[in-house]
């Protein structure tokens, strides 16, 4: 589509706001200081589960210093949930708590250490509860309810597609097994926080870390129950997300409240601790898999079960499992599939969305199967892959159209630069190669029913001097879409990167815009700027048509110029344009587009039969590793990957991304991270005993794009944020196996998990 | 010290000191600053009397130090070990020692070296040795009004070497899962053992020698089945814990692992 020279797409450029960063110019939460601002903490359950008998907060009150004490009395005391149906989650609880961590009440005081005072001076009498943790005991009808529900199967999602009894029976060989997935967190290097500011007239002003500003407007607006305008979400850097800011945290909620009650601005920032205890978690997955192939290797039915432990209150964790579904079904295009996902209640903390939205977890067991299936088969791995390939233009018997698709090259070129023939040949002691494949939304999709959530808005106005500036309602949250989107809006407009200004987030300001998730922005938000700036382009040409006396279809707008096509010296500064829409005119050009996702489509909720993305993206990741048999240490030697994003508007950043999925979280969800709780209580609360790798144990990689451009995206770009992490653990477990022969099937892969392995093995 | 009964708490550089008051772990009334003292941060070394440490000398310091790093090479590995360049800036020999961690990583280098502790204060000065310096996870014989003044480490014979190793999950910034010190004295290379030192760290609820371990290899020359047998009875020797980094059976096996790479790096086996 896009066949022309770039001149701002495409480049390695550096971050518009690298400069801010690198300075400690940018301003994040804990930065923001506004006069008489007071500092908000929360009371927290430290029992799983239990009554609220009584709670006494007179004392708090009393403490000199303090300025408001607020408890589930002063909210509305409404549900809240993205899915309203599913809503039972409070901002403040009164009558029950139901993991550590739960709020029970907030204090507002002076600073920071009165607030963590008053906190011990408020009294909570609890019924301790029984409690339960595992979503296998949890399931069963003799463990104790946590909501007032028939039982703890918060959801249950039922899809078939095809006809597996018939799939199994003509399978060559079938493999099974159970894979368990454990909670992590998501480790942003700033904490989950807020400054919240009431204003006399009723109008909350709010600063977040969130990924979704606009839909975090309409949440407080709703759990506050105050007119949507009379909330104004505000731009600040955020110290990342990966999901765990998608939607609205109490303690948004709870600031609100505190601010409302004492007439000032009140700033709440979780601890390091508060992050582990009560920040939302990836969903642990437990999935029972079966997957049957041909003997020429084709892949043609699936069926798996898998149960979600939910935690306490609904949040995502059915659409998360939901997700999990659909890659089932779209990896590979399988065309008999059953599906049985069981989300349970556990009192434990609640899940939310986390990088790869359930692709992860079940990435992990079927790319697992189809290492098996290659051994079983006696085929090539990497064989394999390329004979299940999903190919462009097809459609997959849930329904998912795949429009660009790059797989059969991404395998190709990790192949070749892996140097994976060779290393499949010729052994060595102890060391493996193994490789995994994605494919996952590169446009975010229609999962949700929150009015804002798939939409993308822009406004671009052109000024008078000939500079621009983008109004976007997206959320740049350290990925580099503020970036992006402006080399978009350069690119579409003809002038220089540094001639665009660009607001976003800023949700008095800017228009309707689903935010940061599902790697949608650069697509979603990508189209959305792209046709406003085309609308602005239009309307320039258009009075340059006068000016330089031609056909508006023979004029073109580069590196700030107008001109004629085939006679570039006939040209006209955009200045000038600009200039003469003002000043002679009176027609200032602003520009404005609407994405509303036109291609996707909601899933049936019955059958999940639907397009739920209007792109999909692909990668491989080959991995090396060496592992010592002695001590169970997997060390990652090398990641070689090969991503198909459609088209790399930013190299640089599109590299960044691919690096931090990969080197980080993905070796971390693969190798070490994972919350250990006991009795609901999170025991590695800090950095000491939570392992995220660092930069001495990650590994060499090497990235390469393969370039699709896709029809429908940006100058043919999809997402990649996602897919950068999700198949990166199943590479670890293939190239663990290549090395010693053994398949760990629970993460985090840890050194006592592979000696345990190779115990069972000899 | 003495006037606040228990109610105070020595400081030194703060790193294990200000994050246990920071969680909420302890709560002294008051600290004591004792990063004031002269002196207290020396590191000397005497052809005769061999080396003595201040028990304020910077882990960073130690680490730097030529003499150490050449003599005592089993120290050298172990402070390299410990936390990161910005830790060892700040924290110090004694507070490692004092703050009295199973896993705290000078201890079985130290006392695999034979090195003893100088205290001083309420009863006037004495030495002990290292080994029998820790009491329980946390508790040193050190009593209230007593601080620790100097580490004094006897000269090394030229025929004895040692080697402390780390078993942890990441490369760096870790508390040690297992860590294993061990020295030994042999007259050649393929000579018989004449001295051994095994020192397990975080596999008891303190710095420990495997003494049973030690006498099995001592006067013996090594071969393969015998280091089995001697990471065995060490690994027997040992006591761990199941906690959020491993399980007891976990440390088990690695300090026989670890035992049995520590021989096979000292001598030819
Ligand atoms: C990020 C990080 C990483 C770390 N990594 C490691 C590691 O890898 N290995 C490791 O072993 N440790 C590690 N530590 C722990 C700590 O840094 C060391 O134990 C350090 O040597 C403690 O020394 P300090 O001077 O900071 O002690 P302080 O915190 O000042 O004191 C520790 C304790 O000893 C007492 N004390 C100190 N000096 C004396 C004295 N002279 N006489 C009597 N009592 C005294 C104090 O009262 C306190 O109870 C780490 C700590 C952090 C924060």
């Amino acid at each position: 589509m896009e066949g022309r020279e770039f001149t701002v797409v495409g480049k390695k450029l550096p971050r518009i706001d690298a400069l801010a960063k690198v300075t400690g110019e940018g301003r994040f939460i804990s930065d923001i200081q506004l006069p008489g601002m007071l500092y908000g903490k929360v009371l927290r359950s430290p029992l799983a589960h239990a009554k609220i008998l009584d709670l006494d907060i007179s004392n708090a009150e009393k403490l000199p210093g303090v300025k408001a004490v607020v408890t589930a009395k002063d909210s509305p005391r409404k549900t809240f949930c993205i899915y309203p149906n599913l809503a039972n989650n409070l901002i403040l609880q009164d009558t029950k708590v139901r993991y550590v961590g739960d709020q029970v009440a907030a204090v507002a005081a002076i600073d920071e250490n009165i607030a963590e005072e008053a906190l011990d001076l408020i009294k909570v009498e609890y019924q301790e509860l029984p409690a339960v943790f595992d979503p296998e005991e949890a399931i069963k009808s003799s463990a104790p309810r946590i909501h007032e529900e028939e039982n703890n199967v918060a959801a249950y999602i039922k899809r078939q597609f095809g006809n597996i009894e018939d799939g199994f029976a003509r399978s060559d060989v079938i493999v099974e097994g159970r894979f368990k997935s454990p909670s992590v967190a998501h480790c942003c290097m700033e904490p989950r926080g807020c400054v919240a500011s009431f204003d006399l007239s009723g109008k909350l002003t709010i600063w977040s870390t969130t990924q979704t500003p606009h839909s975090l407007r309409q949440e407080l607006a709703e759990v506050l129950d105050i007119p949507i305008n009379r909330v104004r979400v505000m731009s600040a850097y955020v110290g990342g997300a990966f999901g765990s800011r998608m939607f609205m945290d109490p303690i948004d909620a709870i600031a609100s409240l505190l601010s409302r009650k004492s007439g000032k601005p009140v700033r709440i920032v979780n601890t390091r601790e508060e992050e582990f205890i009560s920040s939302r978690t990836r969903y642990p997955m437990i999935i029972e898999l079966k997957t049957g192939a041909k003997k020429n290797g084709k892949c043609v039915v699936r069926q798996a079960k898998v149960i979600t432990d939910n935690g306490a209150y609904n949040n995502l964790g059915s659409s998360v499992t939901g997700n999990a579904c659909s890659k089932l079904c779209q990896l590979y295009s399988v065309p008999n599939i059953k599906f049985d996902g069981f989300v349970v209640y556990t009192n434990n903390v609640y899940g939310g969305a986390c990088r790869g939205y359930g692709n992860p977890q079940i990435t992990f067991a079927m790319e697992t199967q189809m290492d098996e299936i290659a051994v079983k088969l006696g085929m090539d791995p990497a064989e394999i892959r390329l004979i299940n390939a999903n190919r462009p233009n097809t459609i997959t018997v849930s329904g998912c159209e795949i429009t660009s698709c790059g797989l059969t090259e991404c395998i190709e070129e990790t192949i070749d630069r892996s140097g994976w023939k060779m290393k499949k040949s010729k052994k060595r002691k102890n060391c493996g190669i193994g490789m995994a494949v994605v494919m996952h939304g590169g446009s975010g999709g229609k999962f949700y029913w929150g009015d804002n959530c798939h939409i993308s808005s822009a406004i671009v106005k052109m000024n008078n001097d000939g500079t621009v500036d983008v109004l976007t309602g997206s959320k740049e949250i350290g990925q580099g879409s503020d970036t992006v989107l402006a080399q978009i809006a350069a690119e579409e407009l003809g002038v220089l990167l540094e001639d665009i200004n660009i607001l976003s987030g800023d949700t008095d300001a800017t228009p309707p815009c689903g935010g940061a998730w599902g790697s949608r922005q650069t697509f979603t938000a990508g189209i959305a700027v792209k046709s406003a700036a085309a609308d602005v382009r239009r309307q320039l040409l258009s009075i340059a048509t006068d000016m330089l006396e031609a056909r508006i279809d023979d004029l073109e707008a580069k590196n700030g110029m107008i001109s004629i096509k085939d006679y570039p010296e006939k040209a006209v500064p955009i200045s000038t344009v600009a200039s003469v829409s003002y000043t002679h005119l009176g027609t200032p050009i602003i520009g404005k587009s609407i994405n509303n996702d036109p291609w996707s489509s909601t899933p049936d909720p019955v059958t999940g039969f639907g397009n739920v993305s209007s792109a999909y993206s692909f990668g491989v990741q080959v991995a090396e590793v060496e592992v010592d048999t002695d001590t169970g240490i997997v060390r990652p030697v090398k990641i070689t990957c090969a991503y198909d994003l459609g088209r790399a508007i930013n190299p640089l950043l599109a590299k960044g991304q691919v690096v931090g999925g990969t080197l980080s979280m993905g070796l971390g969800y693969a190798l070490t991270e994972n919350l250990v709780r006991k009795k609901g209580k999170v025991q590695n609360i800090s950095f000491l005993d939570y392992k995220i790798l660092t930069a001495l144990d990650i590994c060499d990689i090497e990235c390469v794009f393969v370039e699709t451009n896709d029809g429908r995206g940006p100058f043919g770009a999809k997402g990649i944020g996602e897919p950068a992490m999700i198949p990166t653990a199943a590479a670890i477990s293939n190239a663990i196996y290549d090395a010693i022969g053994v398949r760990v099937k629970e993460l985090p892969i840890t050194p006592e998990r592979i000696l345990k392995a190779l115990k069972e093995k000899s | 010290m003495n006037q606040f009964k228990g109610k105070a708490k020595i400081l030194a550089g703060g790193t294990d000191l200000l994050v246990q008051m920071k969680r909420g772990k302890i709560a002294p009334e008051y600290l004591i600053n004792i990063k004031n003292i002269s002196d207290l941060d020396r590191i000397e070394y005497d052809v005769n009397r061999g080396l003595t440490i201040g028990s304020l000398a910077l882990i960073a310091d130690l680490q730097e130090s030529y003499t150490i790093r050449d003599r005592f090479p089993i120290l050298h590995g172990a402070l390299s070990q410990l936390g990161t360049q910005q830790v060892r800036n700040i924290a110090t020999i004694g507070g490692n020692l004092c703050n009295a961690s199973p896993a705290a990583e000078t201890a079985p280098a130290l006392i695999a070296l034979g090195a003893s502790a100088k205290i001083v204060g309420h009863g006037g000065e004495k030495v002990v040795k290292l080994e029998d310096f820790f009491v329980e996870p946390g508790k040193t014989v050190l009593k209230i009004g007593q601080i620790l003044i100097e580490i004094q480490i006897p000269n090394v014979s030229p025929d004895c070497k040692g080697i402390y190793l780390k078993h942890a999950l990441r490369r760096k910034l870790e508390t040690a899962i297992v860590g294993v010190a061990v020295s030994l004295s042999t007259d050649f290379e393929y000579g018989p053992v004449k001295e051994a030192n095994i020192v397990l760290g975080a596999a008891a609820p303190i710095p420990k020698r495997a003494l049973k371990a030690e006498q099995l290899a001592k006067g013996k020359k090594i071969d393969q089945h015998l280091l089995n047998e001697i990471a065995s009875v060490a690994s027997e020797e040992s006591s761990p814990i199941t906690d959020v980094r491993a399980t007891a059976e976990y440390r088990r096996e690695m300090v026989k692992v670890l035992v049995k790479r520590a021989f096979t790096e000292l001598i030819k086996i």
